[in-house]
């Protein structure tokens, strides 16, 4: 487990960290969320070893972190940009890295087979697509087959099958790892990952499981089309905290949008109410809240 | 210190030098200078000795020792590779001590290559083989010296020009040291003539290895190294 508490990290006169604290958990993807400038890079290059920090404590597997090479061996890590030596080419890079770590030829050729470099592998990094790119600096960080893995911005400027195939790869990398991924796509969080850490203004707001973070930023609003002009009264299904009717008269259809201020779920409640009105009901759905939506209430962007 | 890790970084480091044309400009135009200083008192004179060479070298590498070191760091800082770098399981020191073998390996060899040059005289001449010998030592472990100031000036900036301007004015400046003595309060000119490579220079292009002479070029490699790993470290704390 990566254990980090109350980090701080100034760069001259400006704090970038102003004392987080979180932890990331072995076999789960946490996902790390913010604006520009909220921290996330900060934080990835201080787990990497890149960079030092002011105070605070961060613990590998409960071990005290230092930014010693065998610290490093436990880390596989794409910084921001994915800087590559553009000169080599891949397979020298790979052998590079093999050499690096003292790993064997089998672990050059698992990491080109997992990250399929092999139509690539004769060319220069520097004439490789950005979705290759990518994938070279995937092989390079999964090569050593590291304890954590810490992605900045994996998929950042890559085309939606580029992404969606980076996004599969990162996936089924999780079993027996540690991985931090940060990102701006929140649906890429949504999808991938099973903690969720939002950094603003070099603060923690939100963290915990991406399940914990809907259902606390979740209102028990429900969404009801009813056919004709009609308004029903809910009072005595639950404690009502607001309700708006929309009639649309060119569909003859009634909207309601109506919030609980309990956490039950109340649809069934809801669907014996209206047929006992003797109403015809014709959809049902509770309102789920995205990441996007809790981002943007948060963040206030 | 892991040496395993220094032959990977060193041979990484050759491979971009090898695989890319600034090293073979550089070398062949170090060649054709050298080459003219040579021949020039050869025809003119009929002189089959190095000291015209000896003079002017000295000057010629506080130019190209800083072209040939100047992308050592500054490039990886420009282009970020210096975050795969420093992330990878390597210490600072054999970062730097890599990147130093590497790019005087490179040095060596070019100026190795100006060793046919110095066949000839053995045609045309008896020459003195001790001062040949000493000739080339005192280029090798000049270039080497200016080779670790430029590696410290490289880890300065992200710019290369930059880091050429600076290790070419910290070279030229112990360059100059031992010529403006002339000029300097008899109180400090001792202490100016011995920081200057002059001096130095002088005993080990005649033949004569002292162990003084080595200290002091020694001393500006190894100064100049330990700056350039203190740099390295410094960036992880910025």
């Amino acid at each position: 487990m990566i254990k980090v508490e109350n980090l701080v990290k100034n760069y001259g006169d400006f704090t970038a960290l102003k004392g987080i604290s979180f932890e990331a958990k072995p076999n789960k993807i946490t996902a790390l969320l913010g604006p520009n400038g909220a921290g996330k890079t900060t934080t990835l290059r201080i787990l990497s070893g890149y960079f030092s920090y002011d105070s605070g404590e961060i613990y590998f597997f409960d071990k005290k972190f230092s930014t010693s090479p065998d610290f490093r061996r436990m880390i596989g890590y794409i910084p921001e940009n994915n800087p590559l030596y553009e000169d080599m080419e891949v397979s020298d890079y790979l052998k590079f890295i093999a050499r690096t770590y003292g790993l064997p030829k089998s672990a050059i050729e698992m990491s080109i087979e997992n990250c399929s470099l092999k139509e690539v592998i004769g060319k220069n990094i520097g004439s490789l697509s950005k979705g290759y790119r990518q994938r070279v600096s995937l092989a390079k960080a999964i090569m050593p087959d590291p304890k954590i893995l810490l992605l900045d911005e994996p998929t950042s400027g890559l085309d939606p099958n580029q992404a969606f195939q980076t996004r599969e790869l990162i996936k089924n990398l999780k079993k027996d790892k540690i991985i931090i991924v940060s990102t701006h796509i929140l649906s890429e969080a949504e999808y991938l990952c099973d903690d969720i850490i939002i950094i603003n203004k070099g603060n923690i707001v939100v963290s915990g499981t991406k399940d914990e973070v809907i259902k606390k930023h979740s209102s028990n609003s429900y969404i009801i089309k009813i056919e004709g002009k009609n308004e029903i009264n809910f009072e005595n299904i639950g404690k009502i905290k607001s309700v708006e009717h929309f009639y649309d008269a060119n569909i003859d259809e009634t909207t309601i949008k109506i919030t609980f201020d309990e956490e039950k779920d109340l649809r069934r409640d809801i669907i014996e109410k209206i047929l006992k009105d003797g109403l015809k009901l014709l959809e049902i759905s509770k309102e789920r809240i995205t990441l996007d939506e809790i981002f943007s209430k948060i963040t206030g962007e | 210190m892991n040496i395993e890790n220094i032959k990977t970084l060193t041979a990484k480091e050759i491979r971009h030098y090898l695989n890319n044309p600034p090293a073979y400009i550089l070398s062949s135009f170090f060649l054709l200078i050298c080459g003219y200083f040579f021949a020039q008192p050869l025809f003119l004179i009929n002189q089959g000795n190095l000291n015209s060479l000896n003079d002017i070298t000295p000057l010629i590498l506080t130019f190209f020792i800083p072209a040939l070191g100047m992308r050592l760091v500054a490039e990886e800082r420009k282009t970020q590779t210096i975050e795969v770098l420093l992330t990878l399981p390597y210490s600072e020191e054999e970062i730097i001590i890599s990147k130093y073998i590497s790019a005087a390996i490179i040095i060596t060899g070019g100026i190795l290559l100006f060793f046919p040059y110095v066949l000839t005289l053995y045609f045309l001449s008896k020459p003195d083989s001790g001062h040949i010998l000493g000739s080339f030592l005192s280029l090798i472990i000049l270039s080497l010296s200016f080779l670790s100031i430029s590696l410290y000036s490289s880890t300065l900036s992200s710019s290369q020009i930059t880091s050429f301007i600076t290790g070419f004015a910290i070279s030229f400046f112990f360059y100059l040291c031992g010529k403006i003595t002339m000029f300097l309060p008899l109180a400090i000119q001792n202490f100016f003539s011995y920081l200057g490579i002059d001096m130095h220079l002088a005993n080990l292009s005649r033949g004569v290895i002292d162990l003084k002479d080595l200290i002091y070029f020694f001393s500006i490699i190894f100064l100049f190294l330990y700056f350039s790993i203190i740099k390295i470290k410094s960036m992880r704390l910025k």
